[in-house]
């Protein structure tokens, strides 16, 4: 069973844009759900989403948080630094206060074979993909 | 959006249009522009990588451009595919990009230069860098540029390959 966290919730600014739906995980950790296309004009929100998380994450001293791309159809630059910056937060703190991220993927999506990649060779240490 | 040229055959597309742009438009774009290639044909490999190239240089055209004004012109061949854009721009956006590009035209070290540029983008509050960055190792284009008086060209390229048995068209 899965609680949701409605703090962590996005609502796409318009049809097809950039959704999340968040919940906390049976046995600790937490689930963000993408859905839609991240692209420039959803960047504020996701920006202040993934702070958001961060300082959650850290109230809750998670060990793990799983990041669901699988329905998300695109995901630009800007959105991408935000998830490079994310797991360059996490990096920074001690050792033992680190988190673990899990990105759910979709291997027949092509952005992210590269993007996740790209960003789990950025941070071997806590990023993995699955 | 004006000045639209599309022409298509088996497995070949020219797709020309310029846009006085805001980055909503973007979206679209990219999207109609996969949806003229996937009519052709081409693989969803392929696709998946000319959609990064297209957002990623339309974007940053539009950016970029001292008049709203850019071009965005994709050529897919049996062997070959190319994205281009064309924008105006001032001095000093043509002197940073001349900087960022170096190099661009292999594929060479592209992993390690990304990671690099990663790691700098995080700690930047403004900018990413990293969107032909992203064409360079996730797409795995080659990126070349020229510049004539303020008129800046902007090109990725990457072979075709050629289609597994009994992929989807």
């Amino acid at each position: 069973m899965t609680i949701p966290i409605r703090e962590l919730e996005l609502i796409p600014l318009s049809p097809g844009r950039l959704g999340c739906q968040a919940a906390e995980q049976q046995g600790g950790g937490i689930r963000l759900s993408f859905e839609g296309t991240a692209e420039s004009p959803d960047r504020p929100q996701l920006t202040r989403l993934l702070e958001d998380l961060h300082a959650e994450s850290r109230k809750r001293k998670l060990s793990d948080v799983w990041v669901d791309v699988k329905e998300l159809k695109f995901l630009n630059s800007s959105c991408f630094k935000d998830f490079v910056t994310w797991l360059n937060r996490v990096l920074e703190l001690p050792v033992a206060e680190r988190y673990r991220i899990h990105f759910v993927s979709n291997p027949s999506v092509r952005w992210q074979q590269g993007s996740l990649h790209a960003l789990s060779s950025f941070a071997p240490e806590i990023a993995s993909i699955e | 959006m004006n000045d639209v040229k599309v022409r298509t055959d088996i497995g070949t597309a020219f797709i020309e249009l310029t846009v006085l742009g805001n980055l909503e438009l973007v979206s679209s774009l990219r999207e109609g522009i996969v949806s003229v290639l996937r009519g052709i044909g081409a693989s969803e490999e392929l696709l998946g990588r000319l959609e990064v190239a297209v957002h990623e240089m339309l974007e940053n055209a539009i950016k970029g451009s001292v008049d709203k004004r850019a071009r965005v012109r994709v050529e897919v061949y049996q062997q070959t595919a190319e994205v281009h854009t064309w924008n105006r721009a001032n001095s000093f956006d043509l002197r940073v990009l001349e900087r960022s590009l170096t190099g661009f035209d292999s594929l060479e070290n592209a992993d390690a230069q990304y990671m690099k540029v990663m790691k700098e983008a995080a700690l930047r509050a403004t900018g990413s860098g990293l969107g032909l960055q992203r064409i360079r190792a996730e797409a795995e284009m080659t990126v070349a540029h020229d510049i004539d008086g303020t008129l800046l060209h902007v090109v990725a390229k990457t072979a075709v390959k050629p289609k597994a048995a009994g992929a989807r068209p």
